[in-house]
């Protein structure tokens, strides 16, 4: 079938110069809808219109700088650059998110159906991203896919995947950029900076379900960069601490929950490199004990891709002193909160 | 020299990595991305709206009103779909031309280019966009003087192509057709000289 309409195609030089009746506008951009040639010229007119526009440039008054921004602070609050500084949780999930978002643009479309770490394919890994992103947005009020009531991870993301697979990846993206957004907009008001969050049948507060989500981004674009062959990457020193923090404050619990506790036993974690840091923690729903029975050094970044599940317990590489049973179950239980 | 500078214009190819990165800051919300947007485009946005509102405090309104959207959601323009300059052009006309049409009975004044203190952005995007502009103005003073002349009147003056063929007492479809036949060949300077992205 043939799309082309010789009317409307002699529309699209005034259409891009703003010259048609708001009649016509409407006709020409449902034709653009359909005709992928007319929205290649329009966008080539256009482009060539906007050049025309700049032999006109001329500095505005300079007073209109401020007014700008004061106008763009009122309908917007802005974050990093502003108050970012004072609150590096949601710095972290900014540039987390900002960092996949960068990566999405870069996949090409033959590589979107190679398979990922677990099993998914790229295009249904942001899928996956998306239906988790909005299930955690829909827990703030925000739902983005009201007919999509599934909670449980496995679930949801299937009744994702079903609505999306075949859907261009722009429209999974835009779905999780407005969970990002509404998630952003949430941890901007400052009337939830004490905020707790039960999602996932588990009880976060605002900081530490802010790092958990970043850190989730970060272990799915590391998965999207290694389905494409490109080197890993690790976030930034600040964010490390960070979701290392959030892992390792966890472990008690963590240990409850696998299996795998010692009441009564302390240990210390020390993680090395950029961000690292040292921590004593019960093994379990216990009082932390003066003295260690067990000190594991291990590297931060390989902490966290064991806690995450890309690197398998048993070869962490790790120093061990004291009960080295204990640092086994240390290392095994660290990813019992990963959820894919 | 003009040469080195519209050869450095060829990342257009391998188009804006700047836009994207910036786009994204806009999108985490980071004051800084707004600041430089403006730094860079301010004049363009600005001189744009003036040229065919021809009020100052209008073009000033619209300008604001610009920037902000850009600022409100960043994620509407599509860095696979055309230059951020093309979309801030885009909306920057539709909204000054809006503008005129609501104000149709008011009677332009002619502005006297006021010599104003420039700001000072990225040189280099300026120093390629002062070259392309100088290309395009050189462009649109060897089109025939009829496409020219309908560009001007609708782009400029804000008229339909209706009002453009009732002021050169043209038919609709002659009109219609020199603001396309006109458009395109503006664009073709632009992609012979691979100066301005043009998709």
């Amino acid at each position: 079938m043939s799309t082309d309409d010789p009317m409307l195609d002699e529309l699209l030089g005034a259409y891009a110069l703003d010259a048609v009746d708001a009649d016509e506008a409407v006709a020409v951009e449902a034709y653009l809808a359909r005709a992928p040639h007319a929205a290649d010229e329009v966008a080539r007119l256009r482009n060539a219109a906007a050049w025309i526009g700049a032999t006109e440039a001329l500095a505005p008054p300079p007073e209109l700088h401020d007014t700008v921004l004061e106008a763009a602070r009122a309908r917007r609050p802005t974050t990093l650059g502003r108050s970012a500084p004072d609150d590096p949780f949601l710095a972290v999930y900014l540039t987390e998110t900002g960092r996949l978002d960068a990566l999405i643009d870069t996949v090409p479309d033959d590589a979107l159906d190679r398979t990922t770490f677990n099993g998914l394919t790229v295009r249904e890994l942001v899928i996956h991203l998306a239906a988790m992103e909005s299930s955690f947005a829909a827990t703030l009020g925000a739902t983005t896919d009201p007919e999509i009531v599934e909670t449980a991870v496995d679930t949801r993301t299937a009744a994702f995947i079903e609505r999306y697979r075949d859907r261009p990846l722009a429209d999974t993206r835009a779905r999780w950029r407005e969970a990002v957004d509404a998630v952003r907009r949430w941890a901007t008001d400052p009337a939830n900076a004490d905020a707790g969050v039960q999602w996932l049948a588990l009880h976060f507060t605002r900081d530490s379900l802010l790092i958990a989500r970043s850190f989730e981004t970060w272990t799915h674009a590391d998965d999207i960069r290694r389905a494409l062959g490109h080197p890993l990457e690790s976030p930034p020193a600040g964010s490390l601490r960070l979701m290392a923090d959030v892992s390792v404050t966890a472990m008690p619990a963590a240990l409850e929950v696998a299996g795998r506790a010692h009441p009564g036993k302390t240990a210390r974690i020390v993680l090395t490199g950029d961000g690292g840091g040292d921590w004593l923690i019960p093994l379990g729903f216990s009082e932390t004990g003066e003295t260690p029975d067990v000190v594991l050094t291990a590297d931060i970044v390989d902490w966290c891709r064991c806690a995450s599940e890309r690197l398998v317990p048993g070869v962490l590489p790790r120093r061990v002193e004291g009960d080295p049973a204990l640092a086994d179950d240390l290392a095994a239980a660290s990813s019992a909160f990963a959820t894919l | 020299m003009t040469e080195d500078v519209g050869r450095q214009a060829g990342r257009d190819v391998r188009p804006s990595q700047w836009e994207r990165t910036t786009r994204h800051r806009l999108i985490a919300g980071e004051e800084g991305a707004l600041n430089e947007i403006y730094d860079q485009f301010a004049s363009f946005v600005y001189g744009l709206a003036l040229r065919v509102i021809g009020d100052a405090r209008a073009a000033e309104d619209v300008s604001q009103d610009v920037f902000v959207t850009f600022w409100e959601r960043p994620d509407a323009f599509d860095p696979d779909r055309g230059s951020l300059r093309t979309w801030l052009g885009t909306l920057a006309h539709r909204r000054a031309v809006d503008h005129i049409r609501r104000e149709e009975a008011r009677r332009r004044r002619a502005i006297k280019d006021a010599a104003r203190p420039e700001t000072t952005p990225d040189v280099e995007e300026m120093a390629i966009a002062l070259v392309t502009a100088e290309r395009v103005r050189s462009a649109l003073a060897t089109l025939p003087d009829d496409q020219r002349r309908a560009i001007q009147l609708a782009y400029f003056g804000g008229k339909t192509y209706r009002q453009v063929a009732e002021v050169l007492g043209i038919p609709e479809g002659t009109a219609k057709s020199r603001l396309r036949l006109g458009l395109r060949r503006i664009a073709g300077v632009l992609e012979t000289e691979t100066v301005g992205r043009s998709e």
